[in-house]
């Protein structure tokens, strides 16, 4: 006997009346369960990104990570500016070739490092990592150089450090946006 | 499918983490749906047993119900409102703003606890008339009737500190206003009958933290409006509902 997709006309089932919708039409329960399943997740899904988007902070308030840093000739050469330390937590650094600038945040667990002339090194109180002129890690836990700034002049001559842009791999952060010669 | 589900759901509630939180089974024998009731904090203020009458509609108008879930829209969304508003003098308005403009369904957020804040007060005004029209605030049920007088006069606490948060124009007149009246009050009041006190320790200075409305009051309000007061509310509420049951459950026609 063939089987034909409408159960009741089956002769099996002549004499059970159909009553549900569970018993007999599999594709329109298949359907229905489908229907409603995906419905149900594509709204908690929905309902999921939203309240993610609401948390995702849309004005951020403090200061601008962009700050004029004065002109050039008011860093002395060979010398490490303590000038914006407090107000930004940002060196200037002043060679014979040119200016750069380091982030004043610790890479091993985010201290404010400090720097000592006498040793000149920059050394974290929290743990005790060191670092040398060129931010490279010369001693404690530190597991990677302190962060270079883009450095850049503004239409006034005046120094502009850009702290959102940050790089700490030796070959790239010595030169482009991280360094201006002087 | 269907056989497999049901199997499933037999062995999801013979597992150790299903019946060490819920104890019992499906609530599919009248043993289990006892349980069920007395077994779960918040189904226990329910009765175990309603009335036949209890699911009319129109004669309660589930006006009680409607109020108490107002409250709890209001409850979720004042908690998420709460994640961008500051309530102090440089950030309160900013903050309003932002929520209107730069926050995700922040607009609409806004509107909602605004609108059920609204709905709430309308509710519970009408539950209180269909209560008093219906007689049943006559014994045994007069205590719930004083509990439920303390819940209006919450309600429309709620409104007025919530009044001030938005620190625009109309908040800070309209509460100026407000709490102007209560130099009225007799004896306490600097300007009331009796009076005794001065402008600086009567009960509308109390009321504000200052003389004029300031950052003072601004706080004070959203402490009031956030923590205080909404703990006050549901308190009563517990007692409210739970009395509702002790008083002869609820209230049906004759």
């Amino acid at each position: 006997m063939t089987k034909i997709g409408i159960p009741h006309m089956e002769t099996d089932n002549k004499n059970k009346p159909i009553t549900d919708i569970q018993e007999g039409y599999p594709r329109r329960r298949f359907l229905l369960i489908v229907g409603w399943a995906s419905f149900l997740f594509f709204s908690l899904l929905a309902g999921l990104l939203t309240m993610v988007d609401f948390f995702k902070p849309k004005v951020l308030f403090g200061p601008s990570n962009k700050f004029k840093a004065g002109y050039p000739d008011e860093y002395p050469a060979g010398k490490v500016s303590t000038r914006w330390m407090k107000d930004k937590g940002v060196w200037i650094v002043r060679t014979d070739r040119g200016i750069y600038a380091f982030l004043a945040i610790c890479r091993h667990l985010g201290c404010i490092v400090g720097w000592v002339e006498e040793e000149r090194l920059f050394k974290c109180p929290c743990h005790g990592s060191n670092y040398n002129l060129e931010g490279d890690v010369v001693g404690g836990p530190a597991p990677k150089p302190l962060f270079r700034l883009g450095v850049s002049f503004a239409m006034d001559g005046q120094l502009v450090i850009d702290k959102s842009v940050k790089e700490d791999r030796v070959g790239i952060r010595e030169k482009g946006q991280y360094f201006l010669p002087v | 499918m269907i056989k497999r589900l049901k199997r499933f759901a037999e062995w999801l509630v013979r597992t150790q983490i299903w019946s060490s939180i819920f104890r019992q089974g499906w609530p599919d024998t009248e043993r289990n749906r006892i349980l069920t009731t007395i077994n779960t904090l918040v189904f226990h203020l329910h009765p175990i047993k309603v009335k036949s009458h209890g699911i009319k509609v129109k004669y309660t108008f589930c006006l009680g119900g409607i109020s108490f879930f107002l409250f709890i829209v209001e409850t979720i969304t004042g908690v998420l409102l709460m994640f961008y508003y500051r309530p102090t003098v440089e950030y309160a308005y900013q903050d309003m703003k932002d929520l209107e403009f730069a926050v995700t369904f922040g607009l609409f957020l806004r509107n909602m606890h605004r609108w059920a804040a609204h709905g709430m007060v309308l509710t519970v005004i009408i539950h209180m008339c269909r209560v008093f029209y219906t007689g049943s605030y006559k014994p045994p049920r007069e205590y719930n009737w004083c509990v439920g007088v303390s819940l209006l006069v919450l309600t429309l606490l709620l409104s007025f500190t919530g009044y001030l948060l938005p620190w625009d124009q109309l908040a800070y007149w309209a509460v100026t206003v407000g709490t102007n009246m209560a130099k009225a009050t007799p004896v306490l009041g600097a300007e009331g009958p009796f009076h005794v006190l001065s402008e600086m320790t009567d009960i509308c200075f109390y009321l504000r933290g200052s003389v004029d409305i300031s950052e003072n009051t601004l706080l004070r309000f959203y402490v009031l409006h956030c923590i205080a007061l909404p703990l006050a509310a549901v308190g009563l509420m517990g007692i409210h509902f739970w009395r509702v049951r002790k008083d002869g459950g609820i209230s049906g026609p004759l």
